[in-house]
């Protein structure tokens, strides 16, 4: 899909060029012909129509079996499940032969369904066999089965498979194991250790990762990651207690764990070192530490019940925030960052000098947490922060011609500007007039947002831009 | 032999050992462990994942701390001295580390799955047993006419399997590798 969207984005700059004489049309030509064998617009095709094929196949046989189970003596059983794995594999073997290069993405598909057959294969064993253990290993097993799979014969849908099972299998195991039926609820999960904090799940989402490195595929990258940000909020979440002091406790572990991520790889040798997860990294990190700070200029994020008397947020939060904070603090000031081009020196200091506030805020906040009246400045401070971070965040997606960060900190700044109302006025305007100047400000505040938003993406884009380069 | 086919070889290889292992383990357990039969409350049906299944409570799934020694937690891993008898094995002990035993005593592995009260109950891995669809109410009816009790196999580490079901005394689904 980008190849295409560079592609088509050539095409409308090449003709300046070569009216500028930067290029000459052969060389245009050249360009244009590598580009589009590159494209190949069905490249793709007999993958996508192979995956759906496996799949289907899988079902299909899954079912069969199942409606025939019982006629069918239980070595006969073992057989077919056993022969339709190896018969799904030998057929993907003789398809990768060199003289069969064609058909190769057949012979992917055909080991994908191997791998859903060894994982059905996986609980008819045990149905025939009356083999009965913790259920969510047996969907364990199985996402290591893709694991190695994915290891061995390289193939990203296997990976992603096997991410999506492991996430099964973790979120069965931790938290809802009971669900399926009332006697695996009463056991919980057979790791030592494992109960709040699930770590299981984060060595096997790190052997998916290392794959996933090695092989240079994005995709894998982005549903790892994804994956780690889930067990992030949920191992975040068990630990802290239901009170509005761990909640914040939470958000500001959270903006800062985002924030060293961030930071972490904006240095040059992390950049180097995690050439796939560099831009799924970043860009969640971004995010999630968007979220945080967002979420931290609320009341509900400050602690405070209707601007009540706080909860306390505990020694143990207050330290690991400290010390959080301190990693941030030096690597923020003692790292060296990527080249900054020097245009971007004042930028770059900008930014520096609100992470650094934004820093120190974070720890002041929660050290001075059961100070009376500590609530209304540190909610000032922190929309104050946000919102100049946010300008901060669009301006330095402008100059290094990021749509990502211009739209997220367009979408951030937005929700800010409503929830900064509904949060306040709320108690300071009478009813109606405040649903008035709401609607007002819903239908003024998204046109002129949307309208800078475009105002910047088109001047991004160039003189040349399509819409479909503003959006 | 190109590598691609020596790799999928190795996986389609693992991952045959796996299923391999599964079925392995259970035989084991089948053809060496030593046969006890459980007194059991059978109750009740049905499972959309995995087909009919009769789910039994044996009379070892629950026992009273008042009379059996440790201190056991939800998960903890527990292991049950039995003494064979006629017609069903009894406990005899419970404990959280393999126990030395007499010579006519067996040892049955499980996990507490609760601790209400002064009760542990215990889960062996031998609660439900896969049938043909249609014939689980028969045993789940078990009452003074229809007794119905499980012939259990525990091997040397504990782990133990269903054996037989009986209905009456007579084996009414027995366990065979065929």
């Amino acid at each position: 899909m980008w190849e295409k969207l560079f592609l088509s984005k050539l095409q409308r700059e090449a003709p300046r060029w070569i009216e500028q004489g930067w290029i000459t049309t052969e060389g245009q030509n050249a360009v244009f012909a590598d580009m589009e064998a590159r494209v190949g617009g069905t490249k793709h095709i007999p993958l996508a129509f192979g995956t759906l094929g496996a799949v289907l196949l899988g079902i299909g046989i899954i079912s069969f079996f199942a409606a025939n189970w019982p006629e069918i003596p239980k070595l006969a059983r073992l057989a077919i499940l056993l022969g339709a794995m190896w018969s799904s594999f030998f057929v993907a073997s003789w398809l990768y032969s060199p003289r069969r290069a064609d058909e190769s993405s057949i012979a992917k598909a055909l080991v994908l369904l191997g791998v859903i057959l060894y994982g059905s294969s996986i609980f008819l064993i045990a149905q025939t066999f009356h083999i009965q253990a913790h259920f969510p290993n047996g969907i364990l097993f199985w996402a290591l089965g893709a694991l190695i799979s994915a290891y061995l014969i390289p193939i990203q849908m296997v990976a992603v498979l096997g991410l999506a099972l492991a996430g099964l299998w973790a979120s069965m195991d931790h938290f809802s194991a009971g669900l399926l039926n009332d006697f695996n609820a009463t056991l919980p999960t057979p790791f030592p250790y494992a109960g709040i904090v699930y770590w299981p799940f984060i060595l096997v989402l790190g052997a998916f990762a290392f794959v996933a490195e090695k092989q240079s595929w994005r995709f894998t990258a982005w549903v790892s990651t994804f994956g780690l940000l889930a067990w992030s909020v949920a191992t975040l979440f068990g630990i802290a207690e239901a009170t509005y002091a761990h909640f914040a406790a939470v958000l500001h572990v959270g903006l800062l764990l985002s924030f060293l991520v961030f930071l972490f790889l904006m240095t040059e040798t992390a950049g180097r070192a995690l050439d796939t997860f560099a831009a799924p990294l970043s860009r969640i990190s971004l995010i999630s530490g968007f979220i945080c700070f967002y979420a931290l200029t609320t009341r509900a994020g400050q602690g405070v019940d209707d601007w009540g008397v706080p909860d306390p947020i505990g020694l143990d939060w207050t330290v690991a925030i400290a010390i959080l904070a301190a990693f941030a603090m030096a690597y923020l000031w003692l790292r060296s960052a990527r080249q900054v081009r020097p245009s971007m020196q004042k930028q770059a200091t900008v930014g520096k000098a609100i992470a650094t506030a934004t820093i120190l805020i974070s720890v002041a906040n929660v050290l001075l947490w059961d100070v009376p009246d500590r609530a209304i400045p540190a909610y000032i401070a922190f929309n104050a922060l946000l919102f100049f971070g946010l300008i901060w965040l669009i301006f330095s997606g402008y100059t290094n011609s990021d749509r990502f960060t211009v739209n997220v900190g367009f979408i951030f700044f937005a929700l800010t500007v409503l929830t900064l109302y509904f949060d306040t006025f709320w108690l300071l305007l009478d009813r109606s007039f405040f649903f008035m100047a709401g609607g007002l400000l819903l239908l003024g505040g998204g046109y002129f947002l949307e309208r800078q938003r475009r105002r910047v993406m088109q001047a991004m884009a160039g003189p040349t831009a399509t819409n479909r380069d503003v959006i | 032999m190109p590598r691609i086919q020596i790799r999928i070889v190795i996986l389609a290889g693992v991952l045959t050992a796996v299923l391999l292992g599964m079925v392995g383990i259970k035989q084991y357990t089948l053809s060496t462990g030593s046969v006890v039969e459980l007194e059991i409350k059978p109750i009740d049906p049905r499972s959309l994942f995995r087909g009919d299944f009769v789910r039994f409570r044996f009379t070892i799934s629950e026992l009273s701390t008042g009379e059996y020694f440790g201190d056991f937690r939800r998960g903890d891993t527990i292991y049950v001295v039995l003494e064979p008898g006629t017609p069903f094995a009894t406990p005899v002990s419970t404990h959280k580390d393999w126990p030395k035993v007499a010579n006519d005593q067996l040892v049955i592995k499980g996990r507490v799955t609760g601790r209400p009260h002064n009760i542990v109950r215990i889960r062996y891995g031998i609660e439900n047993f896969f049938i043909p669809e249609g014939e689980g109410r028969s045993l789940e009816r078990s009452g003074p006419e229809n007794k119905v009790t499980v012939r259990v196999a525990i091997d040397r580490f504990g782990r133990s399997a269903i054996e037989s079901v009986l209905v009456n005394g007579e084996p009414r689904h027995s366990e065979t590798l065929f």
